[in-house]
């Protein structure tokens, strides 16, 4: 692992008093590290997630950025450092692609300015990136979930952060845009120095590809190392707590899944 | 892939521009504006004779006393409920939101009714109790529809509007009981401001409401790219910098003051909040940067025009703006309701 870029320190938090979503939780993200968050459902991916990209303020621990604590951070520059892509958007009027994506230039602009030519540019770049720039006058209300995946992932693209924190980007993505999905991020990484952690579902993608894992189970982090170590049969049956998770690896990937 | 881009770009058609369309926008809803204040101010029983309104006492009492302190009352109570109704639709994420259907006029107008109904004719420095009593109402049920909507993690936009139909109902029903209790000319008194209506006399009143309503409508035009952004997505917005919690603040008591204001001088008129962001969104797009400036010019042209079609259409008599306005928004909002699959959710 390069030095940290975003590190979680023995992290709690909870939604209720006494109902803990996140409880101790501690990671490193090295700086251009490819990482994946995995784990059941309600385990608190999300939670910590969103402690990470500081929507959320931990109850106990701290979230440091390159070593300084998130709340020391004026929260527009913040977002010039790191992106979110939430699990799905509440969007009810109907704004285009485009203008969605252009949501992505806002910390590069002032107040009362609206975003340039060449912020438009960065935004139209970052649609034909995820193969949807037909996408670009078509009103989001209108586009299925897979489409509004894409924008969401456009629109962290044209936010050019150091740092891309993905909730669940692919879950309604068809194989090919999976893929693609992943190609992009690692590209990026490859171009731009850019590191991600992806909470996902998808344990097909991560091994080979992803640098490292985190597995949560109930609020805490149970497992991390490489995917191949993390995605080893007796480790996912203790993470899911069930007996009929498979695994497999075959030529150097990893295949899961699960007994019925 | 930067082929792909380019190849593109000159084969489609260009994309909405935000900000010349900023500048057009608003340069054709300053023409409307114009037009329906000549309009209001040239209208009306009385017939002005402009060229003798120097010589003219009769003339320019009804000119500077009444005409224009109304028609100035219209553009900032108009201009005040579009506004409050955009930045509201904004916050909520739900287009049929605005200071009526919140029930934020209701609790309003339950402050003033008890203010009227207690003799409050005092001033406080310069303000008068029943605006701060309106005020105090208004902020009220906008604390309950906060509360509402922060209890969970996801607003439920349903619930919040069933919650606006539920607070109308419970200060109708506090005003109606104010009503019985007080005597009998106040009673007339709080009937008489519940019909709703912009008549004034002189300017004192104008300029009061203005020290209320311009600091509020500045703060709301102020937030219009966080308001954008949170229409948005409230999470996206969290993520690019928005500081949620303190835009929400700012709304809510930017909008009770608003509100509180002009329903304590002008009773509860309904829709200009809903319809008027709406027409704006039809015309000239989602952009809230753009949204909140238009509102506030359509908003004043709109209730400007209501409250004259009001006061002339029946000859001598006058009709309440506020059914005026209803007339022309309810069917407006059963409209909204009809077409909301355009809406994701509601």
């Amino acid at each position: 692992m390069k030095p940290a870029l975003l590190e979680a320190r023995r992290a709690h938090f909870a939604y209720a008093p006494g109902v803990e979503a996140v409880r101790d939780a501690s990671l490193l993200i090295g700086r251009g590290s490819f990482c994946a968050l995995v784990g059941p459902n309600g385990s608190g991916k999300s939670t910590l997630l969103r402690l990470l990209a500081g929507i959320l303020v931990p109850g106990q621990g701290e979230i440091l950025f390159e070593g300084s604590p998130l709340a020391n951070i004026e929260r527009r520059r913040l977002a010039t450092r790191i992106s979110y892509v939430p699990q799905s958007q509440s969007t009810v009027f109907p704004f285009t692609a485009l203008e969605v994506v252009l949501t992505g230039r806002s910390p590069y602009t002032s107040r009362f300015r609206f975003e340039s030519d060449a912020d438009r540019d960065v935004a139209r770049e970052a649609l034909a990136t995820v193969d949807a720039l037909r996408l670009e006058s078509r009103s989001v209300t209108e586009l299925s979930v897979g489409e509004r995946q894409l924008v969401a992932v456009a629109r962290a693209l044209a936010q050019d952060a150091d740092c891309m924190l993905l909730d669940e980007p692919s879950s309604s993505l068809d194989l090919k845009h999976r893929a693609r999905l992943i190609a992009i991020l690692r590209r990026l990484r490859e171009e731009r120095g850019l590191t991600t952690l992806m909470v996902t579902h998808d344990l097909q993608l991560l091994d080979p590809g992803f640098d490292y894992l985190y597995a949560m189970r109930a609020g805490e982090i149970v497992a991390e190392g490489r995917p191949s170590e993390v995605l080893q049969e007796d480790r996912l049956m203790e993470i899911y707590e069930d007996q009929r998770v498979r695994s497999r690896r075959i030529d150097g990937r990893t295949f899961v899944w699960s007994e019925w | 892939m930067l082929e792909q881009a380019t190849e593109a770009t000159t084969r489609s058609a260009p994309a909405r521009r935000s900000s010349p369309s900023l500048m057009r926008a608003m340069l054709l809803l300053s023409g409307v504006l114009t037009l329906t204040v000549l309009i209001a101010l040239s209208s009306g029983y009385q017939r002005i004779d402009w060229m003798g309104l120097r010589t003219d006492g009769t003339a320019f009492t009804i000119f500077f006393q009444i005409r224009l302190p109304r028609v100035l009352m219209g553009l900032l109570v108009g201009a005040s409920l579009a506004v409050v109704g955009a930045a509201l639709q904004a916050l909520f994420r739900n287009p049929l939101a605005d200071p009526f259907t919140l029930g934020v006029s209701g609790g309003g107008a339950l402050g003033a009714s008890v203010a009227i109904a207690l003799g409050f004719g005092a001033n406080v420095a310069g303000v008068p109790l029943v605006f701060v009593a309106a005020f105090l109402g208004a902020g009220a049920a906008v604390f309950v529809v906060y509360r509402l909507a922060s209890t969970g993690t996801v607003v439920l936009p349903g619930a919040l509007l069933l919650a606006g139909v539920v607070l109308n109902l419970i200060a109708a029903a506090g005003v109606l009981v104010i009503q019985y209790l007080a005597d009998y000319s106040r009673a007339l008194q709080i009937l008489r401001w519940m019909i709703g209506s912009l008549d004034v006399v002189g300017f004192g009143l104008v300029w009061r409401v203005a020290l209320f309503v311009l600091p509020g409508l500045v703060m709301l035009l102020l937030t219009a790219r966080d308001l954008h952004l949170l229409a948005v997505d409230e999470e996206t917005a969290a993520s690019l910098g928005v500081d949620v919690r303190r835009v929400e603040r700012i709304v809510y008591a930017a909008s009770s003051m608003v509100v509180g204001a002009t329903v304590a001088v002008a009773g509860p008129i309904g829709f200009v909040g809903l319809i008027v962001p709406h027409a704006v969104r039809v015309l000239f797009g989602e952009d809230l940067r753009l949204v909140l400036p238009c509102s506030l010019l359509l908003g004043a042209s709109f209730l400007v025009l209501a409250d004259t079609v009001a006061r002339t259409l029946l000859g001598g008599g006058e009709l309440p703006v506020g059914a005026v306005t209803a007339l022309a928004g309810g069917p407006m909002f059963l409209w909204l309701l009809r077409r909301r699959q355009r809406y994701s959710a509601i």
